[in-house]
C-alpha cells in the first residue's frame, strides 16, 4: 500500500510524536477545551535559509555589569549616580560595523519600591575621541543634571525640555535618544551605533573625524587595537519622581560588536532570522489549514522580496513556526489591546527555548490589536525602535494582526501564489510586517502623522501636511496639492524614487505612517522601498549578519 | 427664492458627503494611530451614516473594523446603534468583539443588559470582551449602576469556566508556563536534504497486544518531496 504525503505531513507527525512523548509539568492554564486539528505550519520560502547569512559578517558579544543608586524620573542626572563600564573595541569591526549595548536592570529593589522598573538611561558613551550621546548635563542649571529627564507635578510627568542632547550627537534630537533610552515597552535599554547620518540641521552626526558622515563607506566606527569606549549608565524608576535612600540596582550592558569588512551598506546583507509565534487557538488553527500555511509561506516570501530589494539586500534566514497554544495562555493574547503589547512581547517571548534567545526577531502573529484611548484597529505593533536583542522584555518583538483571515485570504491563489494573485489587504498584511520589522531594526516613520517630526535619515523625504478635521496631517494629498510627489516631499532622492506612476507617492517607502494603497494599481515593485541610508540603519543591527 | 435653496441644497450635498469620505478614507489607512474622539465628531453628525455606508463598500477587514470603531463616537444615532448590535451578532469573532466593545463605549449603561447576553457565549473570547466591556461601563456608572454591573459580573466569574478568561479578566499574570517547542522550522527542511535517497526500515505499529513490525520505505527527492511506503 503506498502513499505520497507532502513534507509537512511527515514532519508534522514526526513533531507529533515527540511532542507526545514528551513530560509537560506547570501548566497553569487547564480548561482548554478545542481540539486543534492538522499539523503545524512549517516554514518554507524560497531562497530563505540559513545559508543568507552573510560569512563576512561575525557577531560577538561581551557581557558587563554594576551596581547604580535609582533616581527618580525628575531627578538630576548627576554624574555620581553614573555606572561606568570599559568597553572593549579593539577588533576593528569595518566599514559598516556597529555597536549594540543592550542594557537591563537584573535585580530592581522590588520589596521596596512596589510598582514599575528601571530604565538603564545611556547617558554617555565616548570613543576616545567623540562623546557620541553629548546629553546636555554640564550643571550649568538648566541641563538633564539641573532638573532630570521630567518634569512632574501632581503625578503627571511631562518632558523637560532642557534636558536635551547637544551637538554633535549621535542622536538628532531628544525625542530620538529617548526611544531608544526609555522605550515605549519595557525597560531594557537598546542603543545600537551609528544611529544617524546628518550633518545639516541641530544638533548633527559631524564628528569631524573619519568624515562627517558615517554611512556608505564615508566614515565608520572608531574601532581597532587599543579602542576602549567608555559608556555611562544612569538608572531611573519608571513610577517615581524622586527617590531617597540610596536605592541600588544592578545593571547588565550585553555589548553586541558586529564586524562587517563588505564596502558598501545595501548590497548582499546577510539574512535575518524570524521566530513566527502564532497566538492562540484560532490563530493556530488557521495556520494548520492548507490556505493557511500557503498564506504565511507567502506573507515571508513578500517580506523578504521588499527587504531584499536591490540596494538594501537583507533576506531571510532561518524561519521557525511557534504555536502559542491555549494551554499556555496564549488564547489570552491572540486579541490583545495595545495598552498590554508589552505583556505579550515579555510573556511570549520568555516562553521561547533558550536557543533561540539573541539569535532571532519575534514576529508575534495575533488576531487583532486594538488602540483602548481611540477604540481603533491597529495593523501592528513593534516593540520599539531598534529592538532588544534578547528575549523576556518588554519590547521583544513585533506583532501583527490577521482579523482572523489567514485561512481565508487569497482565495484565487493557485499553488505558486504569486503577486498579482493575492489580495490586496493580503499585501498589505505584508508590508505591515516589513513596516514593523523595519521598526524594530531601527528605522522611524519617516515623517510622523502630523508632519512635526521626521526620521533622522538625511535621504528620505520630508513632507509638508494637509488640513483634515482642523489637524495637519501627511497624506496622499500632501503629494496631490501640487500634482506631483516632489511638490508635496522635498529631500526624495531624485524625481522618481518614491514615486510610483500614481500620485500616491508617500505610499512606496516602507516606513510611511498609513499603508499602501493597492488600489489604485500601485505594487510592491514601485519605486524604492527603503533608502539607502534607511538600509544602512537595517543593516548595522545586530539581527542582521 | 426657496426653489433656489433647495436646488443649493441638491448641489452641495454630495459634494460634501465625498469630502467627509475622502478624510475618513485617510484615517482608515493608518498603520498605528487612530483619529481621536474629537476628530470624528468635527467631520458632522452625518458622519456615521456615511461610516456605515462606507463599511459596506470596503473589502479591507482592518478598515471596516475601523469604520465600525469610529460609531463609538455618535451614540446619538440609532441607525449606528442597531449596525453595532448586528455586528455583536455576527459570525467573525473579530468584528463581534470589536462591535461589543463599541457598542460599550456608545451606549454605556443602556446597553448593558444587551452586552452583558454574551457572557453566555460559547466562544471565550467573546466572553471576556463583553465581561471587560462591561467592567468599564460599571466605573463610569452611578453607584447603583456600579452595584448592579459588578453582582453580575462577580456572579459570571464564578462560573466562568475557562482558566485563561478568569486569568485575564482578574489581571492574574501567568507563570510557570512550559516552554513553547517548535513547530516546524525551514532549517529543518534544510538538514532533510541531507537524508535524499532511499531508506528501508520497519514500522511500528501498537495493537492491543504488544506491537507488529511492518516493512517501510522512505523516498526523498531533490524537491524535498517525499514518498512513503507502508507494505501491510
Amino acid at each position: 500500500m503506498g502513499f505520497k504525503w507532502g513534507r509537512s505531513v511527515l514532519l508534522g507527525l514526526l513533531v507529533v510524536a515527540l511532542v507526545g512523548c514528551a513530560e509537560e509539568k506547570n501548566i497553569t492554564v487547564s480548561s482548554c477545551t478545542t481540539a486543534l486539528s492538522g499539523t503545524s505550519w512549517i516554514p518554507s520560502v524560497s531562497g530563505a535559509s540559513s545559508a543568507q547569512h552573510d560569512g563576512a559578517t561575525t557577531v560577538t558579544t561581551d557581557v558587563y555589569s554594576g551596581t547604580g543608586e535609582l533616581v527618580g524620573l525628575a531627578q538630576g542626572l548627576v554624574t555620581s549616580k553614573e555606572i561606568t563600564m570599559n568597553i572593549d573595541m579593539s577588533t576593528d569591526l569595518g566599514d559598516n560595523g556597529s555597536l549594540t549595548l543592550d542594557a537591563t536592570v537584573t535585580s530592581f529593589p522590588s520589596s521596596v519600591l512596589s510598582s514599575g522598573s528601571a530604565y538603564p538611561v545611556l547617558v554617555s558613551l565616548n570613543d576616545g575621541v567623540n562623546e557620541l550621546v553629548n546629553l546636555a548635563r554640564a550643571g550649568g542649571g538648566s541641563d538633564c543634571v539641573a532638573s532630570g529627564l521630567f518634569s512632574c507635578t501632581g503625578g503627571v510627568c511631562t518632558n523637560n525640555d532642557q534636558c536635551t542632547v547637544n551637538s554633535p550627537s549621535a542622536f538628532v534630537d531628544r525625542r530620538h535618544w529617548l526611544q531608544n533610552n526609555v522605550p515605549s515597552y519595557g525597560y531594557s535599554s537598546t542603543n545600537t551605533f551609528p544611529t544617524c547620518n546628518s550633518n545639516t540641521g541641530t544638533p548633527t552626526c559631524n564628528f569631524g573625524t573619519g568624515g562627517a558622515n558615517f554611512f556608505n563607506g564615508l566614515g565608520k566606527l572608531r574601532s581597532g587595537p587599543g579602542v576602549t569606549y567608555v559608556a555611562k549608565y544612569i538608572l531611573v524608576a519608571s513610577n517615581y519622581s524622586s527617590l531617597s535612600g540610596g536605592l541600588n540596582a544592578t545593571l547588565q550592558v550585553n555589548a553586541i560588536r558586529k564586524k562587517d569588512t563588505s564596502a558598501v551598506a545595501g548590497s548582499g546583507n546577510g539574512a535575518i532570522d524570524l521566530n513566527v509565534i502564532l497566538v492562540g487557538t484560532s490563530t493556530i488553527q488557521d495556520s494548520r489549514t492548507d490556505k493557511g500555511k500557503q498564506n504565511l509561506d507567502a506573507m515571508l516570501s513578500s517580506v523578504q522580496e521588499q527587504f531584499n530589494q536591490s540596494g538594501t539586500g537583507i533576506r531571510l534566514g532561518t524561519l521557525t513556526s511557534y504555536e502559542w497554544t491555549c494551554e499556555n495562555g496564549g488564547d489570552g493574547y491572540s486579541q490583545v489591546s495595545a495598552a498590554e503589547i508589552n505583556q505579550l512581547f515579555q510573556q511570549g517571548s520568555a516562553l521561547l527555548p533558550s536557543s533561540a534567545n539573541g539569535k532571532a526577531v519575534n514576529l508575534f502573529v495575533l488576531s487583532s490589536i486594538t488602540n483602548p484611548s481611540s477604540n481603533g484597529t491597529i495593523l501592528g505593533l513593534a516593540g520599539a525602535i531598534g529592538g532588544p536583542i534578547y528575549n523576556g522584555t518588554g519590547g521583544s518583538g513585533f506583532a501583527v494582526a490577521t482579523f482572523g483571515q489567514l485561512d481565508t485570504y487569497n482565495p484565487n491563489c493557485n499553488s505558486t501564489c504569486t503577486t498579482s494573485e493575492q489580495e490586496s489587504q493580503f499585501r498589505e498584511l505584508a508590508s505591515t510586517v516589513s513596516h514593523e520589522m523595519g521598526h524594530y531594526l531601527g528605522l522611524n516613520h519617516l515623517n510622523e502623522s502630523n508632519g512635526a517630526t521626521a526620521d533622522p535619515i538625511a535621504d528620505t523625504p520630508e513632507c509638508s501636511t494637509t488640513t483634515i478635521g482642523g489637524q495637519p496631517y501627511v497624506t496622499v494629498s500632501s503629494c496631490l496639492s501640487g500634482g506631483s510627489c516632489s511638490a508635496g516631499c522635498s529631500g526624495y532622492n531624485g524625481a522618481t524614487t518614491f514615486c510610483p506612476s500614481t500620485s500616491a507617492c508617500q505610499f512606496n517607502h516602507m516606513m510611511w505612517w498609513t499603508s499602501k494603497n493597492f488600489e489604485e494599481g500601485t505594487t510592491d515593485g514601485d519605486g524604492q522601498l527603503f533608502s539607502t541610508e534607511s538600509s544602512a540603519i537595517l543593516n548595522y543591527h545586530p539581527l542582521v549578519y | 427664492m426657496k426653489i433656489l435653496f433647495i436646488l443649493f441644497c441638491f448641489i452641495l450635498t454630495p459634494s460634501f458627503a465625498q469630502s467627509i469620505e475622502e478624510k475618513i478614507d485617510t484615517a482608515i489607512r493608518m498603520r498605528h494611530e487612530m483619529m481621536p474622539k474629537e476628530w470624528w465628531r468635527s467631520l458632522g453628525p452625518q458622519t456615521s451614516g456615511i461610516l456605515i455606508e462606507m463599511f459596506q463598500k470596503n473589502a479591507y477587514s482592518s478598515r471596516k473594523l475601523r469604520l465600525m470603531q469610529a460609531l463609538a463616537w455618535f451614540p446619538d444615532d440609532p441607525q449606528a446603534v442597531s449596525f453595532l448590535k448586528d455586528q455583536a451578532q455576527q459570525k467573525e469573532e473579530v468584528f463581534q468583539v470589536a462591535a461589543i466593545q463599541t457598542l460599550g463605549i456608545s451606549q454605556g449603561v443602556q446597553e448593558a443588559d444587551f452586552i452583558s447576553s454574551f457572557l453566555k457565549n460559547s466562544n471565550p473570547q467573546i466572553r471576556i470582551a463583553a465581561a471587560e466591556t462591561l467592567k468599564k461601563i460599571g466605573q463610569t456608572g452611578d453607584k447603583e449602576t456600579q452595584k448592579k454591573i459588578s453582582e453580575k459580573l462577580d456572579q459570571w466569574i464564578l462560573n466562568e469556566p475557562t482558566d485563561w478568561v478568569k486569568n485575564r479578566y482578574q489581571k492574574i499574570p501567568l507563570k510557570n508556563l512550559v516552554k513553547l517547542r517548535p513547530g516546524g522550522s525551514n532549517l529543518d527542511l534544510e538538514r532533510l536534504i541531507d537524508y535524499q535517497g532511499d531508506w528501508v526500515g520497519q514500522w511500528l505499529i501498537s495493537q492491543e497486544k504488544g506491537f507488529r513490525l511492518v516493512p517501510l520505505e522512505i523516498k526523498i527527492n531533490k524537491n524535498d518531496e517525499w514518498q512513503v511506503i507502508l507494505s501491510y
